[in-house]
């Protein structure tokens, strides 16, 4: 396991586990944040050639339609560049705001912990 | 005295009690008055209690979410649902389903005498929420009435599988949860050999 070097900019901490980032999400996502997120994101897959993205929202207890449409948007980014983007560890409570708001995230893999995100990055 | 009566808002009876007071003059009207209010709040409150809690034992004995194979769960939804039931149903199912890690959630609406507009709402919303917490959802036990009044209604479950009956269900959840242990397994291999997914390279890169 290789960690990335710790740098000012990064708003989030990306681990890389074989061909796959693991970005565990630990701080509270407003539009600027999320918007950085993606272009974090968007380097880290073009400089590791990733195979997939994890994202861990285990602690996020927030996740409004802005936000939602930006991790779509940034997995369809990830998409054209040749990454899967998985999303595991959704609080219930969440995602049941995001199902009442009639929100799927339909280009997101959604998995139910780090272990089952792991065999969805790897099958393919 | 004039306020108390106010408080009880009954017009007639503030009547009756002004009669009584001027015909009997050291009857101790507001005292006893003060006393009936007192006990006829608390019985009150003491009755709201046992009905709320009357209520969600009702909706959690009509809606029980029974665990009936290694990760899996059956919600066996009973009789109507409205919204306040609909809601309550969701969060017990999801938080259980966080809970237990669950990666299959069949759902028995045999016993659901209608489905209408609302309830299919709700029953998508549902699934779709249980698909964010990473379970597959199986649906089964839909009637021919209710069936024909889900198409009329336009309602269709595209995002879960649909089971013949319970044990069709149990066999398509069986076989989820087994392919997902298969993948696993490999998985645990190819990261054991140091490489992950060598024989699909090619699509990423």
């Amino acid at each position: 396991m290789k960690e990335t070097p710790s740098n000012p900019e990064q708003v989030v901490p990306i681990l890389q586990i074989a061909d796959f980032l693991l970005v565990p999400i630990q701080i509270d996502l407003d539009d600027k944040t999320v918007s950085r997120l993606q272009e974090q994101l968007l380097k880290e897959i073009e400089r590791t050639r990733a195979k997939a993205v994890i994202l861990d929202v285990r602690t996020v207890e927030i996740i409004d339609s802005y936000i939602s449409y930006t991790l779509s948007e940034t997995a369809a980014m990830a998409r054209l560049m040749g990454c899967r983007t998985i999303l595991c560890g959704i609080r219930p409570a969440v995602a049941l705001t995001l199902a009442q708001m009639g929100i799927v995230l339909e280009e997101l893999n959604i998995a139910r912990d780090l272990e089952h995100a792991l065999v969805l990055a790897s099958s393919s | 005295m004039r306020s108390l009566l106010e408080e009880v808002g009954e017009e007639r009876v503030a009547e009756e009690i002004v009669s009584i007071a001027s015909e009997v003059p050291d009857f101790p009207v507001v005292k006893v008055l003060q006393q009936a209010l007192r006990i006829s709040a608390k019985m009150r409150q003491e009755q709201e209690e046992a009905l709320s809690q009357l209520r969600q034992t009702l909706s959690e004995l009509a809606t029980p979410i029974i665990r009936i194979w290694t990760d899996m769960l059956l919600v066996a939804m009973t009789g109507n649902i409205d919204s306040q039931r609909a809601q309550d149903i969701a969060e017990r199912l999801l938080n259980r389903v966080s809970s237990t890690r669950a990666k299959v959630v069949i759902v028995d609406v045999t016993g659901v005498p209608m489905i209408d507009t609302m309830v299919g709402g709700f029953l998508i919303e549902m699934f779709n929420a249980t698909r964010l917490l990473g379970a597959k959802v199986i649906l089964t036990g839909i009637r021919p009435e209710v069936a024909s009044t889900l198409v009329k209604l336009g309602v269709d479950f595209q995002m879960v599988s649909i089971a013949r009956d319970l044990e069709d269900a149990l066999r398509q959840g069986i076989a989820i949860t087994m392919e997902e242990a298969q993948k696993r397994r490999q998985l645990a291999l190819n990261l054991a050999k140091g490489g992950v997914g060598e024989g699909n390279e090619g699509n990423a890169f």
